[in-house]
């Protein structure tokens, strides 16, 4: 056939028919596809599209004194940072460097910023903010400094700055410690904390350390943001929404600025003091480098102060501490200033464990608490000369004498006792009451970084034998563990604010409480949320013990001429204020003595517990008194006295 | 001689009938479709609109006026109808004689826009330039070859032998790499497909279509494995097939996708389709428009649209069976298959089953010269239609 005829002509247009009816199908079935079934999950990603949230940081709480005195604040500051891509390449071991044109920069911000090209290349290796983020490398510059800056874009490829909220301490290294440092949110650390900073976004100042750590939920507010509608060059187009920012809560501490300005300054005088005595033994002057002060309200177990020398000033670390700088004052400072040492020193606690000593022996029926007990000036207990301090006998003495001149020999007795019952099966019963008295756990103070101390027993001996039976060679639990031990030396570790919290235990009567640091949170409409006191137990001890422990210690200053505290408080106005008190020294292999000085006032309700812990210093009586006398006088308002040094005692 | 017929007479002149009287039964002017006009003015209608949407937001906030490419396109739109309607007035079979001279005529042009003389925008040399107008040859080539093509075979006589499908494919082949030089990847397709339809519905054998097919294969595989394809072409290619790639034409594919499918059952509502308007999808007035429609009208209205482009083709199909001569079946056919494939190509390649090669949306994409040939062809259809009693 020649010529189509119709019929094949329209079964031929019927072909294409079909063939476009199948295309239009396939269209319909993938419009259907993606408009119907699929159209939530496109909406979503649309959305992300065209909306940017930029956030707006919360102002970060304040933190007061217990009376309303700022002690932590915020101020706004002008920080220059540095695109660090724009000036350095990073090698494999993230060290920075510099490339010509990042060299002309930052020499020529040096002299914009009059500060050494050094240091701004050192704040430049800054991990205190992520990689890809501008490292802060000047903080306070002037307004005309940034005028200049923006005035003079191509001389300062890659320099920008920031109006930043800084954490302003406007009494210095005042309560360091306590207070605590900041950071900038996130380092690699901070991602690793579970679901603490959900929410945070990159830039916000964070607690590290101390109450700014522990009261991070209340001092961090909510941050709000700003909703932008973006094209796609990135224009602002428009406005979506707002959400204000709500300020962080302030947090009310424990602490009265006044008492920790006398704490702290006490305790640097006293050391001070301290190094200017010259010891025999060692042959040379106390190296006394650093000390603890806690004072505590037996009550309910707010700290009232806690200082730590040596000290540091946090601002530091808020306004970005280089590397270098924190290498040289802190990591490698040999007196290592970060240490709190209140809640992170451990050492044994000398003599002033006896009144622990003194609860059990009495408690277990070791002790008649009106019964007399020999004071010679050694015993020999297991083929071993225990000695006392004093060289001299005392003869038989009560129990409250022998806490008044801290005789080791009756309390060596007590330790021989205890470490009968658990030959015979009675279980360790001083290691118990160290424990219900809370030595060898965590007081739970809400602070980070708090160290247990240890109560060391026959169990613990035979892991570190296990562990390291080169230093323990023995796995046997000797007596002359428990005997030392009964006048607080040998293994056993105890925190200054857990000696603090013994002795308000026994100055309150019985009740351990668990110190606290925070005393109420207050938002920005003034709702004030309170910190309840807390009681970890009450001590099982029976009061007839108490009651002549809490006489004993009653003379420990006052009762001439055996009293050791006695030479301290010379003068002391003891008929205004009754002290209850108890000196103690610790002997560390290797080092000189560390001081020991535990008190409350007034001796019969207790206001106020104040102890002091100074490191190779000494003696309790002869240097750490001297300090905790001036703080009493200052709490009390007794006429002030010279912290000097005193008798050498126990 | 003469008849008489009711409301007028028949004359024949020579091989051809004429009408006296102008409300004689086979006038061709009571038989036009005039659904095929209105469905094709409802489009560019839509179009219109979609245009103004999709334009607006970007010229206020660059400061100008927002209405510019609306009224541009409504002037292309009025000049559309002037073309319309002198498309219906002569009779179509005069352009069978016409034919070589419109076929050189258009390769003509082509010719010139590889020239100097030719506009070179985004690294593509399209656009001729005369005065403020810009015209774009390969848009007009696609008319131009389906009449060439359509005239190739004669009413009568030789016509199913293997020399004509070689003259077919020959006589596509030339505008074919003409515009593939531009380069224009996508008329070139439709161009392809034009042809192969007329092909088909001229009569050729099975085995010489079965033939083309493989023939149609082979160059595209050839092209692929010789590196033929510009750089951005392989990247769009590329992109359809891996469409989580991270390059820029995925992105405007993915782009794509999300304004379309955002859309939901109803749309966003007129004018506040954010993708679009946002300019998240990159030449959302040209070829892809449907976006627009995708986004702020849903599925309902997407459907819609599909739907009365799908009726112009079914309607240029009737037309081809119910021509009186194979030359309009033909024509008709090719106008068909090009309004067709168009429809699918740009379509597809934004909610992403097809690749994406730039090809506009006929009546609704913004553009003087694809309006104008996609009334012209209407106006072809409403003639072939009109005069299929005579």
């Amino acid at each position: 056939m020649n010529i189509m005829s119709q019929d094949r002509v329209h079964l031929r247009l019927a072909v294409l028919g079909m063939v476009f009816l199948s295309l239009v199908v396939a269209l319909v079935l993938r419009l259907w596809f993606l408009q119907v079934l699929s159209v939530d999950s496109f909406r979503k990603l649309a959305d992300q599209n065209f909306v940017r949230v930029v956030p707006k940081l919360a102002a970060r709480g304040r933190i007061l004194d217990r009376n309303g005195q700022v002690l932590v604040d915020n101020r706004q500051s002008l920080v220059v940072t540095v695109d660090r891509s724009s000036v350095a390449t990073t090698d494999s071991k993230n060290k920075l460097h510099l490339t010509p044109k990042g060299t002309a920069t930052m020499s020529n911000l040096a002299q914009l910023l009059q500060v050494p090209v050094a240091t701004l290349l050192d704040k430049l290796q800054t991990t205190q903010v992520g990689p890809v983020t501008p490292a802060p490398v000047a903080t306070d510059v002037t307004k005309d400094q940034v005028v200049y800056l923006e005035e003079h874009q191509d001389e300062f490829p890659g320099v920008s700055y920031v109006q930043e909220p800084l954490r302003d301490y406007p009494n210095g290294s005042f309560a360091a410690h306590a207070l605590g440092t900041v950071g900038i949110y996130p380092t690699a650390t901070d991602k690793n904390s579970g679901a603490r900073y959900n929410g945070y976004s990159p830039g916000t100042v964070i607690g590290r350390s101390g109450i700014e750590y522990a009261y991070e939920q209340y001092l961090h507010g909510t941050d709000g943001f700003i909703k932008y509608q973006v094209d796609a060059s990135g224009n602002v187009r428009g406005i979506l929404g707002t959400q204000e920012p709500k300020p962080g809560d302030d947090v009310v501490t424990t602490i009265d600025k006044n008492i920790q300005t006398l704490a702290e300054a006490s305790l640097v005088d006293g050391l001070s003091k301290a190094r200017t005595i010259y010891d025999k033994v060692s042959n040379r002057d106390y190296v006394a480098p650093a000390g603890g002060v806690v004072v505590m309200d037996p009550n309910n177990g707010q700290v009232i102060a806690m200082a730590s020398s040596p000290t540091y000033d946090p601002t530091q670390f808020a306004v970005g501490i280089t590397s270098a700088q924190y290498s040289a004052e802190f990591q490698n400072n040999p007196a290592q200033p970060l240490i709190d040492r209140v809640t992170q020193a451990q050492y044994p606690p000398g003599s002033t464990f006896k009144v622990v000593t003194s609860a059990a022996a009495m408690t277990e029926g070791i002790a008649n608490p009106n019964g007399g007990f020999a004071c010679p000036s050694q015993v020999t207990l297991y083929n071993q000369l225990f000695k006392n301090w004093q060289a001299s006998d005392s003869g038989t003495i009560s129990l409250q004498q022998a806490l008044i001149q801290s005789c080791d020999t009756v309390f060596y007795n007590f330790g021989q006792t205890f470490w009968q019952r658990f030959r015979a099966g009675q279980g360790e019963q001083l290691q118990t009451f160290a424990r219900d008295f809370g030595l060898g756990s965590p007081t739970g103070i809400e602070i980070p970084g708090e160290q247990p101390g240890r109560v060391p027993d026959d169990a613990w001996l035979q892991k570190e034998h296990k562990a390291n039976p080169v230093a323990f060679p023995y796995n046997i639990w000797l007596p002359g563990y428990t005997i030392l031990m009964a006048i607080g030396q040998g293994d056993l570790l105890a925190t200054p604010l857990q000696l603090a919290d013994a002795y308000a235990a026994i100055a309150n009567n019985g009740t351990l409480y668990q110190p606290e640091l925070g005393m109420k949170v207050m938002d920005v409409s003034q709702t004030v949320t309170t910190v309840t006191p807390k009681i970890t137990r009450h001590l099982p001890v029976n009061p007839q013990a108490l009651s002549v422990i809490q006489s004993g210690l009653k003379g420990v200053a006052v009762q001439q001429p055996l009293g050791t505290a006695v030479g301290a408080f010379i003068g002391f106005p003891f008929d205004k204020l009754s002290v209850a008190a108890k000196t103690g020294t610790a002997d560390i292999n290797g080092k000189q003595p560390y001081a020991w000085f535990a008190s409350y006032a007034p001796a019969d309700h207790p206001q106020y517990v104040v102890v002091v812990m100074l490191e190779q210093a000494g003696h309790g009586g002869e240097t750490a008194a001297p300090i905790a006398r001036r703080i009493l006088e200052g709490l009390f308002n007794l006429p002030a006295t010279n912290i000097a040094p005193a008798a050498r005692t126990d | 001689m003469s008849q008489d017929v009711s409301f007028g007479r028949l004359e024949s002149i020579g091989r051809h009938q004429i009408m006296s009287g102008w409300l004689s039964s086979k006038h061709p002017l009571r038989h036009m479709d005039l659904s095929l006009f209105t469905a094709a003015l409802v489009a560019a209608g839509i179009g219109c609109v979609a245009i103004y949407s999709a334009t607006r937001p970007s010229l206020l906030a660059l400061g100008r006026d927002p209405n510019f490419y609306l009224k541009r396109q409504l002037a292309f739109l009025a000049l559309a109808m002037v073309i319309f309607v002198i498309s219906m007035l002569f009779d179509y079979r005069q352009m069978k004689g016409l034919a070589p001279l419109v076929y050189l005529a258009g390769i003509g042009l082509l010719v010139l826009v590889l020239s100097p003389v030719g506009h070179t925008t985004q690294g593509a040399q399209r656009w001729i330039t005369l005065g403020i107008l810009q015209i774009q040859p390969s848009e007009i080539m696609k008319l131009v070859l389906i009449i060439a093509l359509s005239a190739l075979w004669a009413d009568k006589g030789a016509n199913s032998g293997l020399g004509r499908v070689v003259l077919a494919v020959g006589i596509a082949a030339i505008p074919a790499g003409l515009i593939y030089l531009q380069p224009d990847l996508g008329t070139v397709l439709v161009l392809v497909f034009l042809a192969f339809s007329i092909v088909l519905v001229a009569g050729a054998k099975l085995r010489w279509l079965a033939l083309l097919v493989a023939l149609g294969a082979g160059v595209f595989v050839l092209v692929l494995h010789l590196g033929l394809l510009h750089d951005y072409q392989i990247k769009r290619l590329t992109a359809f097939l891996d469409q989580s790639s991270k390059n820029t034409a995925a992105y405007n594919l993915q782009q794509s996708r999300t304004a379309v499918a955002s859309g939901g059952l109803t749309g966003k509502g007129l004018f506040r389709g954010t993708q679009t308007n946002l300019d998240y999808v990159p030449e959302n007035h040209t070829d892809f428009i449907f976006t627009v429609v995708g986004e702020e009208t849903g599925f309902a209205g997407s459907i819609l649209l599909i739907g009365l482009l799908s009726f112009l083709v079914w309607r240029a199909l009737r037309i081809a069976m119910l021509s009186k001569d194979q030359f309009g079946s033909r024509l008709a056919a090719g106008v068909a298959a090009m309004l067709a494939f168009q429809l699918f190509i740009n379509v597809g390649m934004t909610i992403g089953i097809v690749p994406v090669v730039g090809i506009p949306l006929p009546f609704v994409s913004y553009g003087g010269s694809s309006l104008l040939t996609s009334f012209c062809a209407v106006g072809i259809l409403m003639n072939i239609h009109m005069r299929r009693f005579i």
